[in-house]
């Protein structure tokens, strides 16, 4: 039989199916650390994306008789993120616009050595200390590329909160960037990129 | 009109869409200056990668998935007391369940060991190793015997005559234990110990491992942390899991004894899927066994071979399934057609 890293994902899922702990461990392996990741984008907390994470790895073990999936990758990063917004939602997490002020980061010191990376690094960090309910509205549209109605229905705002909320993210996310913009080199690198 | 508008109306067009005059609006104000024209790109480009987000985590997938394992068991073992509960009578007629068995097999996966010898100060510790493919017998002082698999280490000392008798293991070995009441039996493994109150017992210590995992064959063995006050204590059949990192400890049955298999040559399959069954006779015989019909998978085996020898094995199984069983090259297998006519479930 086959090494079991060399199985496509659906062969995994298979092999799960029938009960083997290797192809088990296997997916595990693989999308674990993806799954965290994803879950962070709309909780910071370490344990509870943790919690979460093997919520959908115990889900799949229990349920594995009954599994019906088509996309393995998808169906996983749906799952972890349908438990963390029901987490956000049974947190009560206030997600209404309010009289808030956000202060926009300050980058002044414009880094002399800049690799590709580093502005990714950057836009990361920028969209990780943005305000909770900031960075879970901006994550549902950049990273589930949801429309914005369907935000506001999940969380239960107008859109008009949806909207707000996405321009005051990608202001914070240009001013992070503003030091390199400064002298071409923002032009530069991403043609390095690309 | 102002920047301000316009980069507004850039916001927008991310979050949502433009109304058709808001377009032409824009694209006049782009085609106005090249300054114009590079903060859109800018705040295009800054979008763009705001898609790619994601973050370092430091990660022990071995621990992450020690974690899953312990609520999977632990759920499980909720499971299998349900049944047990269902099918008693039924169960019961297994002759091994006998409590007065004197004989116990135990394995054991275990962490990395330390050494630690609390035998009196008049014993010597002595060490063997094996390495890979390498199987050796150690007799000790009192009598008892020692089986090592390969790559395996076990401290034991000359003699023994302190109150109890302390060994530390590292790998995997079968023991056989003279039976003395007054001085328990007791091997180390780096976080668990394990306590035998019968004759005979297998250990398995791999490194690195948070879970120490024990599985009585006949027989009762304690396990538990270094000096635990409530060890948990197996008895035939069971299964038992000491998380290190969590302290939780917990048993319940198993069906599947082959992983002790090397040592007694005895391969006993309860119900087990096809698929587990050929994992369990590849790694006991060392051959390869392609199973053509996938279709065959879950279907489930039963058997007992007392005295595991490949030929029969295979036969046995591929006449249960109406199987032709060809030699396909060096040690390999290869399993055509059948039908899973046994309807055991």
């Amino acid at each position: 039989m086959p090494s079991i890293s060399s199985l496509t994902d659906l062969e995994l899922v298979e092999a799960i199916k029938a009960d083997d702990q290797k192809a088990y461990r296997a997916l595990f392996d693989r999308y674990y650390k993806y799954l965290l990741v994803t879950s962070y984008a709309y909780i910071k907390d370490d344990n509870t994306i943790r919690d979460l994470t093997q919520d959908v790895f115990f889900e799949i073990w229990k349920k594995r008789n009954s599994l019906n999936i088509r996309n393995v990758k998808a169906y996983l990063r749906r799952s972890v993120i349908n438990k963390s917004l029901n987490y956000i939602k049974a947190q009560r997490m206030n997600f209404e616009d309010s009289d808030e002020s956000f202060d926009v980061p300050d980058r002044a010191k414009v880094q002399e050595e800049l690799e590709a990376s580093q502005l990714q690094k950057v836009i990361n960090e920028t969209i990780e200390s943005l305000p909770d309910r900031c960075r879970v509205i901006f994550v549902m549209r950049r990273m589930e590329e949801l429309p914005l109605k369907e935000i506001a229905a999940k969380l239960d705002i107008s859109p008009k909160t949806v909207e707000n909320q996405l321009t005051k993210a990608i202001k914070i996310l240009r001013a992070a960037v503003e030091p390199y913009v400064s002298g071409g080199l923002f032009i530069f690198l991403f043609f390095g990129i690309f | 009109m102002e920047k301000e508008f316009y980069i507004d109306l850039i916001y927008k067009s991310f979050s949502g869409d433009l109304s058709e005059e808001e377009q032409n609006q824009l694209e006049n104000w782009l085609s106005e200056s090249e300054a114009n024209k590079k903060e859109a790109d800018v705040l295009e480009k800054t979008w763009q990668l705001s898609a790619n987000f994601s973050k370092d985590f430091e990660i022990n997938l071995d621990a992450e998935f020690a974690q899953l394992q312990d609520r999977i068991d632990l759920d499980e073992k909720g499971n299998v007391q349900e049944a047990i509960v269902k099918t008693m009578p039924t169960i019961r007629k297994k002759s091994w369940w006998k409590p007065l068995s004197v004989a116990a097999a135990v394995l054991l996966l275990a962490a990395a060991v330390f050494i630690f010898n609390q035998n009196p100060a008049t014993a010597e510790m002595l060490a063997m190793e094996t390495l890979e493919g390498e199987m050796k017998e150690v007799a000790l002082a009192d009598g008892s015997k020692v089986w090592l698999n390969e790559n395996s280490k076990l401290t034991y000392p000359d003699a023994m005559n302190g109150e109890e008798r302390r060994v530390t293991l590292t790998g995997e070995a079968f023991f056989d234990i003279t039976k003395n009441p007054s001085k328990p039996f007791i091997i180390d493994t780096r976080d668990a110990e394990v306590k035998v109150l019968g004759t005979s017992f297998e250990v398995r210590a791999i490194d690195d491992e948070i879970r120490t995992e024990v599985v009585v064959k006949t027989g009762r063995v304690s396990l538990g942390k270094k000096n635990d006050l409530k060890p948990i204590e197996l008895t035939a059949n069971q299964k038992g899991i000491y998380n290190s990192k969590t302290g939780k400890k917990l048993n319940y049955e198993v069906k599947n004894l082959n992983s002790i298999s090397w040592q007694n040559n005895m391969l006993e399959f309860n119900d087990l899927p096809l698929e587990k069954v050929l994992e369990d006779v590849e790694n006991h015989f060392g051959i390869k066994v392609i199973l053509e019909n996938q279709d065959l998978l879950k279907c489930k085996y039963g058997s007992l071979f007392p005295d595991a020898k490949e030929a029969e094995v295979l036969k046995g199984i591929s006449s249960v399934f109406k199987m032709k069983l060809v030699e396909s090259g060096e040690r390999t297998y290869r399993l055509k057609g059948g039908d899973c006519q046994n309807t055991s479930e």
